[in-house]
């Protein structure tokens, strides 16, 4: 099975890439580095490419941020807006990123996205300047996030802490809460893609909720805990573990979709200790949460019916979308994640959830040669709010989405980047 | 490395170390330029010991397997962060503690470590320096998992977990005192079972 085909491969970091990031409104990449630097790439689709489907876009190199993190950048997020990059550092800090010309000029951005010749311009190449860097966590930043409608950021660290900031005009960023209930190191943050809820994730082995309560601050409103019993030989990676945590309102589907193992000529033997979750992805949809963690499993929550007011349309077989995974195994799987119609309700839930099935459409070995891969991140391209139906900008926006839908991006230790295609099927 | 804190282990016991290198018998299949190259690695100079020469070999040639002996040689003479002795002499390392798959694209090594008290706080570290030296000398196509021996100390799981977190092993890289610490202990890493101290 391959279902995965090469787009690109993009080289220029000097240092181990951690993080990929698609821009959501515009055609640029982002990756950074232990080199302390974050490379921009734009991409095309020839104008002679008419299938929509399988097109595939030229990639090019168009800038490099030097950045003034002293230490490697582990993780970058892009604004909702597609205007500002943030970047989270082994140094502590967060750095926000601007072209400043764009924001003195906001007519640009309309003039840039509604250009003609051509389809979309290459607008991402002007200089990018830290307008602002956020200090406060004590030691490594492992991750950052914009809430999904911008108004928000959060950012994690070492230092046990998951940090909420409010974005402000003229690149202001008021901090509204710092939570400590992780009792590790914070691996990774999603923000839900609709509500104002985040997700966090650590090396305590356990994954927080958290909610702005209006009667009183920031702050958790439930912990999941994979507890996933250690085995000799550890899973292999890409299986989808049942489990029978002991959650109450979002639970673990039982899934299971065994792979070929690599048959090791002997066993490395497991680690004991609670696994690290290293992963965290909401389902566009928001009822789904995946995790990914040390020991190679993924384990897909999903939110209670008791959640949501609109249950009658849970008994429907849904296709959630796919799911791409990856790891230190340099393999790249594609999930296709279906609600079926069944529910479960057993005795440790507090309701019935939809069950779910996931099947691997997409396999790819080696994906970096002998490289870890420490990043996988789908292209979302995004049709603006404020564009009307009918506009040139919708319709541009929406030819994008569907030109770019199956693309996604990858980053490993050697430095590379390479992009990938889904393929029908 | 400093002497202003009490020792964990003020008595370990030293061992003799076994026989010199004895890997030879990979390098007489090298190539011309290799056994050149192998010389001057002889000179014992930290930049051109060991396997950054075996790195280059894997370069040219592809994949040239190594063994459990090879994986031993680069590790035997790395000094103890906390006793001027090396970690063959204080048994922390030995060659029946270390596995080599060179199975083709599963290639891995898998060292078991043994501190010399069950209490030593000195562990991380040691398995950091551990790491810190087969990243640098081991082609980069080998995966390296560290473990402490099972039953050997008393935060065997944590410290475990800790030493195969990639993460922390980066950041700890970025931390000059760390390093520093780390770079003392292999300073004689080249030495490839020779005695040092006492």
């Amino acid at each position: 099975m391959s279902g995965i085909e090469l787009v690109a491969e993009l080289k220029g970091h000097t240092e181990p890439a951690w993080c990929v990031a698609w821009n959501p409104t515009r055609p640029l990449l982002a990756s950074c580095s232990t080199d302390k630097s974050v490379r921009l790439y734009t991409y095309h689709f020839p104008s002679s490419s008419t299938d929509d489907t399988t097109a595939k876009p030229i990639f090019t190199f168009l800038s490099e941020i030097p950045t003034a993190h002293k230490r490697t950048i582990r993780s970058i997020a892009w604004s909702p807006s597609g205007r500002t990059l943030v970047t989270g550092s082994f140094d502590s800090t967060v750095g926000i990123w601007e072209q400043l010309d764009e924001r003195d000029d906001a007519e640009g951005i309309e003039l840039a996205s509604g250009g003609t010749a051509g389809g979309e311009q290459e607008d991402g190449s002007g200089e990018w300047e830290c307008v602002t860097t956020l200090e406060g966590h004590e030691s490594e930043c492992k991750s950052v996030g914009y809430s999904s409608d911008g108004a928000l950021l959060a950012s994690c660290s070492r230092d046990k802490s998951v940090w909420v900031w409010e974005v402000q005009p003229d690149s202001d960023f008021e901090c509204i809460s710092v939570m400590m209930e992780h009792t590790q190191d914070v691996k990774t943050l999603a923000w839900h893609p609709k509500e104002e809820i985040l997700a966090s994730a650590s090396y305590d082995a356990s994954i927080l909720l958290f909610a702005d309560d209006p009667d009183a601050d920031w702050g958790p409103f439930q912990k999941l805990q994979p507890s996933l019993p250690a085995v000799d030989p550890p899973v292999a990676p890409g299986i989808i573990t049942p489990d029978n945590g002991n959650v109450s309102t979002s639970e673990q589907k039982e899934a299971r979709e065994t792979l070929p193992t690599t048959d090791d000529e002997f066993p490395v033997p497991a680690l004991k200790d609670p696994e690290t979750i290293w992963s965290l992805a909401f389902s566009p949809c928001g009822m789904f949460l995946a995790s990914g963690g040390d020991n190679g499993g993924i384990r897909i929550w999903a939110r209670g019916l008791s959640w949501t007011s609109t249950s009658e349309s849970t008994r429907d077989e849904e296709d959630l979308g796919r799911l791409a995974s990856t790891g230190g195994d340099g393999r790249i799987l594609i999930w296709q994640i279906k609600k079926t119609s069944e529910t479960i309700l057993s005795s440790h839930l507090s309701s019935p959830v939809p069950k779910i099935s996931a099947t691997i459409v997409g396999l790819q070995d080696h994906a970096h040669d002998i490289h870890d891969i420490n990043s996988v991140a789908w292209c979302r391209r995004a049709v603006p709010e404020d564009a009307e139906e009918g506009s040139n900008v919708y319709a541009r926006a929406i030819k994008a989405q569907r030109r770019t839908r199956r693309l996604l991006a990858t980053a490993a230790d050697d430095g590379s980047v390479k992009v990938w295609r889904a393929t029908e099927g | 490395m400093s002497s202003a804190r009490p020792l964990d282990n003020s008595n370990p016991t030293i061992i003799a170390p076994t026989a010199q290198p004895s890997t030879s018998h990979n390098f007489s299949k090298a190539s011309q330029k290799t056994k050149l190259q192998r010389l001057w690695s002889e000179e014992g100079t930290e930049e051109l010991d060991g396997f950054a020469v075996g790195h280059t070999v894997a370069a040219e040639d592809e994949a040239e397997d190594i063994d459990e002996q090879e994986v031993f040689d680069l590790i035997r003479s790395i000094t103890d962060p906390e006793h001027p002795l090396t970690l063959e002499q204080l048994a922390v390392v030995s060659a029946s503690q270390i596995k080599v798959s060179n199975k083709k694209g599963h290639e891995r090594v898998l060292i078991e470590f043994t501190p010399t008290i069950p209490h030593c706080s000195m562990a991380t570290l040691i398995g950091l320096t551990l790491r810190v030296r087969l990243l640098r000398a081991l082609p980069p196509r080998y995966k390296v998992d560290i473990r402490i021996t099972e039953g050997a100390h008393q935060s065997e799981n944590a410290v475990n977990k800790q030493l195969n977190d990639k993460e922390r092993v980066h950041a700890a890289l970025e931390n000059s005192h760390l390093l520093g610490v780390v770079e003392g202990c292999l300073a004689t890493a080249h030495k490839r079972g020779g005695t040092i101290g006492v």
